[in-house]
């Protein structure tokens, strides 16, 4: 009896000594020569440091740089398996029943064969981007995690396109869209106040329906940020000046033109999403669009993250969109932050964007600078679990690295 | 009457075909850059070189200072800590077919009324004042070819331009080089056609559409080879004249231009399997493929790809935006070259041609990490010589080698760096791009926009 009990305890320390802490050692912050070990226990970083490597699950970093995990701003991934192929594409209503209510992440698909190689790139959390479909309010938004094992969390944020694409959603005119996000907020503060009314039907029929009315009211409440997606320096202004009264959280989403208005933004303290990648003046909205946009908005003291926005521009782009804007002028650590601290903040996971004692245990490991197109991760790190980066790409790479080597068929390999 | 026709003949003969290239080579100094790390893309890197041009044309590259004689008018230019490449050459893009700003009015790269539409060329659509092209320009592209888009299994003549500006496309159009035909394999027919309910609605039908509009060609050519013959048979101009010349028709005239090796097929194909029957094609009718684009799956082929000394061209990274390219890889590119076959890296995208070197880049670092043992050497003519080499215009550019044209690029660093950017820019050994300097040509449509200042 006495022997059994011994065993069992045994076994448990064991387990709990795996399943509990995990040290990466010898590793270092890119630009720095100093190699340092990362504790990590119940998800946590506990500590950072020379550490005693006794009592852990140890994992040899190799000498490489960590970095947090990345964080992409804006994408489809995981509501989009692959593109022009609609029965794999849940990012996009197009009924009639809701906007701002519709929630993609619902079928968030955290199996999807895509993510071990977005993982690959460093790429640990994505912020799924609802897609406009038939109204000014494209649904809401919601950080998800690439570990495979989770379900998403609450979404935090309801998604309006204004501009070209907004437009076309509001009876073609970019008044009339900016007039459909104003009355959204006016009957959802109504809806807020009047709750009780409009449960028991006493109130007068509104314009949005009642799963619009519930997210918008997050909205008015604080509980939502409400995301813009405009261009036009103009527009950016309009809609900063109309949606003051309200007092509400706003994050503007696209804001090609965002360096010529740089004061609106700042008075307001609004954090900008950018593709960083993207200075083509595709239309009148973009004739601003510059490379070095990132730069400007740094100097004028604005915070924002990058995002790769859809399927062309991947999400295995997202490293290389912070470098380019470095060699436009950023500084590194301010590239880094646009794909780490700065969306952590912005998305409300303080947890989340950097790699501190008492932050959560989300980071890469990578074998050359960090934001350098030919760096690669070596291990990822998410929640204080090591993840299996292995995947579809890796396995047709082995398939057919040797082509006519006279092995075996391909399909037996 | 024979006077006639022979005067007819010679006249035709030496006047220029319809939308000959008028690129005119401007005069500039003779130029010297010394101290640069050079990639020639004839060989290996070259730590502290120089490259003499003048008139145009590379003079003199070699190891350390040039011993050349100095004239008078000499323009030195200081490479150190730079890094010198021929120019970047783009084989797939639609600038000016598909210009910015991107309103319906100005989408001219897929005449998708018909699938097979030889008769059209890319160049018809090209708008001169794209906005685009000047930011290629600041990535290094020199020269690119302009494709018809890929809605239809024969979609059009492309053309290979300078990234010079110019009034109309005569004036950019790369002297010398060959018409190219863009043929589309997958998706992208079947869906446009399919989706009216017409032929070709899925892959068997797009092969049927290919071989009967070569069957066709084949046919219409042999009507000009009897022609001629029976000309050449006629007893007196009476009976000459007695002989019925065949209609000009513009759709098989592309299409024979093919068959006699004056156009080069350039094959929009993503899938492996797709890119072996193509092949098989191309075996029936006796024409040569120069390169498949998009060949995402070309590292499944690449040993067939070499056989038939086909170039694969390809993104580094795009990947899943459709089913034909779920299964792309990073080391696609790597696994070509390995395979001996001609890798080249292309852009198909505005955004794409301003950073081909960062796509080699990706590509040769994955290569690198399963072992090929690739280098900067090896990655550079991935967007450079075999690029000319798909494009048919390897003798005249593509690679830093005397008698060459002088379209050149100084980078401030190693161009396969996120980091590094371009310099100065140098076609036909005229400077046409210089960062520090502000040197950069404005299109017509960027002038007087406020929101753009």
């Amino acid at each position: 009896m006495m022997k059994r009990l011994l065993f069992v305890l045994i076994t448990c320390t064991a387990l709990w000594a795996q399943a509990e802490d995990l040290i990466v050692s010898n590793i270092k912050k890119f630009g720095s020569e100093d190699s340092f070990s990362i504790r990590v226990s119940n998800g946590e970083i506990v500590e950072i440091g020379a550490l005693s490597l006794e009592e852990a699950h140890v994992i040899d970093g190799g000498g490489g740089y960590v970095t947090p995990g990345y964080i992409d701003s804006g994408s489809t991934f995981g509501i989009e398996e692959v593109g022009l192929s609609t029965r794999a594409e849940d990012q996009k209503y197009e009924g009639e029943a809701m906007g701002a209510g519709f929630n993609p992440s619902l079928a968030y698909h955290a199996g999807s064969s895509i993510a071990p190689s977005l993982l690959a790139e460093g790429v640990t959390h994505v912020f799924l981007k609802p897609e406009i479909g038939k109204d000014v309010f494209a649904g809401q938004g919601t950080l998800v995690s690439l570990s495979g094992q989770t379900v998403p969390g609450k979404s935090t944020a309801v998604f309006a396109y204004l501009g070209e694409r907004g437009r076309e959603n509001a009876g073609n005119s970019r008044a009339a869209a900016l007039q459909r996000l104003l009355l959204g907020l006016e009957e959802a503060r109504l809806f807020v106040r009047k709750r009780r009314a409009y449960e028991s039907g006493s109130l007068r029929e509104l314009a949005f329906s009642y799963q619009d009315l519930v997210a918008l009211a997050d909205v008015i409440t604080g509980q939502k940020k409400l995301v813009i997606y405009v261009d036009r320096a103009s527009e950016i202004e309009s809609v900063l000046a109309a949606i003051e009264p309200f007092d509400i959280n706003i994050v503007l989403m696209g804001a090609r033109e965002a360096w010529k208005v740089t004061e609106a933004i700042v008075s307001s303290n609004t954090p900008v999403i950018l593709n960083a990648l993207d200075n083509l003046p595709l239309s009148f909205d973009r004739l601003g669009a510059r490379l070095d946009q990132p730069k400007l908005l740094q100097e004028a003291g604005i915070t924002f993250a990058f995002m790769t926005e859809n399927l062309y521009s991947d999400t295995r782009m997202l490293s290389q969109a912070a470098g380019v804007a470095v060699s436009y002028g950023l500084r590194w650590q301010d590239a880094l932050n646009a794909i780490t601290l700065n969306p952590a903040l912005i998305w409300g996971e303080e947890g989340l964007g950097s790699v501190e004692v008492g932050k959560n245990a989300t980071f890469a490991v990578w074998d050359g600078d960090p934001l350098e197109v030919t760096s690669k991760t070596t291990l990822i790190v998410i929640d204080g679990k090591l993840i299996n980066r292995k995947n579809r790409q890796d396995l047709l790479k082995e398939r057919y690295q040797s082509l006519g080597d006279g092995g075996a068929p391909y399909v037996y390999r | 009457m024979l006077r006639v026709f022979l005067l007819l003949f010679a006249a035709w003969s030496v006047t220029a075909a319809p939308f000959d290239s008028t690129y005119q080579i401007p005069i500039s100094p003779p130029t010297l850059i010394q101290g640069a790390t050079i990639l020639t893309a004839a060989g290996k890197q070259i730590a502290q070189g120089y490259v003499y041009f003048r008139d145009g044309k590379i003079v003199d590259v070699g190891v350390g200072d040039w011993q050349g004689d100095p004239p008078a008018n000499l323009r030195e230019i200081d490479g150190s800590g730079r890094w010198l490449t021929p120019g970047i050459i783009d084989v797939h893009s639609h600038l000016g077919n598909y210009p910015a700003p991107s309103y319906e009015s100005h989408r001219d790269g897929n005449e998708a009324t018909a699938p097979v539409t030889a008769e059209v060329w890319a160049e018809h659509s090209v708008w001169p004042q794209d906005p685009q092209f000047p930011l290629a320009l600041a990535g290094g592209v020199t020269s690119m070819q302009i494709l018809p888009g890929s809605a239809n299994l024969i979609g059009g003549r492309g053309v290979t331009l300078k990234n010079v500006p110019g009034r109309s496309v005569m004036e950019m159009k790369f002297p010398g080089a060959p018409h190219g035909l863009k043929m589309a394999c997958g998706e992208n027919p079947k869906r446009v056609y399919g989706s009216q309910d017409k032929s070709p609605s899925t892959r068997m039908g797009n092969v049927a559409g290919y071989r009967q509009a070569w069957a066709e060609a084949v046919a219409y050519q042999q009507s000009w080879v009897e022609y001629e013959a029976s000309v050449k048979l006629a007893k007196n101009d009476t009976d000459k004249e007695s002989k019925s010349m065949p209609m000009r028709d513009l759709k098989l005239e592309t299409l024979v231009g093919v068959l006699e090796g004056e156009i080069l097929v350039h094959n929009h194909c993503y899938r492996a399997d797709e890119m072996a029957v193509m092949i098989e094609i191309s075996k029936e009718f006796g024409y040569s493929i120069a390169a498949f684009h998009h060949a995402v799956e070309a590292y499944k082929v690449a040993d067939l790809l070499a056989a038939n000394d086909i170039c694969a061209a390809v993104w580094a990274d795009w990947w899943r935006f459709k089913m034909e390219s779920f299964d792309g890889i990073k080391e696609n590119i790597a696994l070509v070259e390995k395979a001996g076959a001609c890798a080249v890296v292309h852009s198909d995208s505005a955004w794409g041609i301003q950073r081909l070197n960062q796509e080699a880049a990706k590509a040769m670092a994955a290569g690198n990490r399963m072992g090929l043992g690739l280098n900067e050497a090896n990655a550079i003519r991935w967007i450079t010589i075999n690029a000319a080499k798909a494009l048919g215009i390897e003798r005249i550019t593509g690679s830093i080698e005397s008698g060459k044209a002088a379209d050149l690029v100084l980078w401030d660093g190693n161009p396969f760096s996120v980091y590094t950017k371009t310099t100065q820019v140098f076609i036909d050994g005229a400077l046409r791009y210089d960062r520090a300097q502000g040197l950069k040509p404005v299109t017509d449509f960027e002038l007087g926009h406020r929101s753009a200042e």
